[in-house]
């Protein structure tokens, strides 16, 4: 019992298919595009082709951890999928992913599904169940396929949402190390800000929500696609991650200038860069990835993770801050002291 | 920052002069008043005036008046 847990190693995959700023501009009109670039920071983004589901690329994340880390696979007693595209309402795509990466019986797999701050939530259970001793090494996934719940002539977020996928080993380390803290929370009044209305059991699939509507900006969309009150999220963001973030520090008794590292969910870099200023963070204490590859919701914190860790910016003993946040509206940040025991970091293939 | 600094950075986002910036003046006249807008004033009012207003009042405001009615506890002394 009481075991310190941690980050062992990262990696992400992303898929190989491109939605260039170059199509968009051609379906949207270079005028609307100009102002989605300075508007979000994002060009292009990955994009996953009809039959891949988020599944895969955790599946190809996963595969590439184990398989570039020589992990052995029966050493994995706890496995979290987090996505909010499911290859089925049922069975749980952990338990499909388990069979996959042919772990063993006694391994625990289960989903968690919350967007943009599942990652987080899923190591603070991670974490749970191994300082409990109920688990020892988890492998935490994330995979969405988000591009494809949008209708393609709603310009409020084909231009921003992408596709991509995450797989992270989690385990013990050193005493003080790892983990220090977690801040998780919600405000249930903003659900209907971030939904897709139609397609669960309150409002099953019918001719009705197949009906195009155009709102009146123009973007087109049925129930059955995504929505998204880009102002109302806008909002929460710059009232919310400002708070977290003070929150956690002064509970952990840290302050900023402790922080070596700030890891934003990478929602919308005009965003990140307000909330940069609002915060006082110095840009060379965060990274950014996000304006050639988009917003893969649920996965973009475990990917901007990986690439600064790959860019050599996160060493052991580093002091590392990473912040989720986005649909529910849902929450989450972590402080975690890089472990003197994470493995060595290792290029991805799909980068 | 002052209501008239207020006001200058306001129409820069509407790519417009100050001065077509009246109280009356009726926001949708202005091909640049939409959602990207609406973050660019989010941004204006929290950063230089403190305010966190919340989406819908700048969204649903008619004229600039209404904006300005919005924020006037920031110019008050």
């Amino acid at each position: 019992m009481g075991r310190s847990t941690g980050i062992l190693a990262v990696t992400s995959a992303l898929p190989e298919k491109t939605l260039t700023y170059e199509e968009l501009e051609q379906r949207f009109g270079p005028e609307t595009m100009k102002k989605v670039l300075s508007g979000s920071g994002i060009r292009h983004r990955r994009v996953a082709p009809r039959g891949v589901c988020g599944s895969d690329l955790a599946y190809d994340a996963a595969c590439q951890l184990l398989d570039d880390h020589q992990i052995d696979r029966q050493t994995i007693d706890l496995l979290i999928f987090c996505t909010q595209t499911p290859d089925y309402f049922l069975p749980t795509t952990a338990c499909i992913l388990h069979e996959r990466l042919r772990l063993k019986p006694e391994c625990a797999s289960f989903d968690i599904n919350l967007g943009c701050s599942q990652y987080i939530y899923a190591l603070s259970v991670a974490h749970s169940m191994i300082y409990a001793g109920v688990a020892s090494r988890a492998l935490v996934l994330t995979g969405d396929t988000l591009s494809q719940t949008l209708h393609p002539m709603d310009r409020s977020v084909v231009p921003l949402l992408a596709d991509g996928g995450s797989a992270s080993l989690v385990g013990e380390v050193p005493e003080g190390q790892g983990f220090l803290g977690f801040k998780l929370g919600t405000d249930g009044t903003g659900h209907k800000y971030l939904m897709i209305p139609a397609g669960g059991f309150r409002i099953p699939i019918s001719e009705k929500t197949s009906n195009e509507i155009t709102d009146t900006e123009g973007n087109v969309r049925t129930q059955q696609n995504l929505y998204m009150n880009g102002a109302a999220i806008f909002h929460f963001a710059i009232s919310v991650v400002p708070t977290t973030i003070h929150s956690i520090l002064s509970e952990l008794s840290l302050s900023m200038n402790d922080v070596d590292l700030f890891l934003f969910h990478q929602a919308n870099k005009y965003m990140l860069d307000y909330l940069l200023r609002k915060l006082k963070i110095l840009p060379e204490k965060t990274h950014f990835f996000i304006e050639d590859v988009g917003n893969s919701s649920g996965s973009t914190v475990p990917i901007v993770l990986y690439e600064a860790w790959r860019a050599g910016k996160i060493r052991p003993g580093a002091l590392v801050l990473m912040i989720g946040f986005g649909v529910g509206l849902s929450w989450a940040a972590t402080v975690v002291r890089w472990p003197d025991n994470a493995l060595n970091v290792v290029p991805n293939r799909t980068g | 920052m002052t209501q008239g600094e207020f006001i200058s950075e306001f129409a820069q986002i509407l790519d417009v002069v100050p001065a077509e910036l009246q109280p009356e003046t009726e926001l949708s006249t202005f091909c640049n008043w939409d959602s990207v807008a609406y973050l660019a004033a989010m941004v204006l009012i929290d950063e230089g005036l403190g305010i966190t207003l919340r989406p819908e009042v700048i969204s649903n405001a008619k004229t600039f008046g209404d904006i300005l009615k919005a924020v006037d506890s920031a110019f008050q002394p």
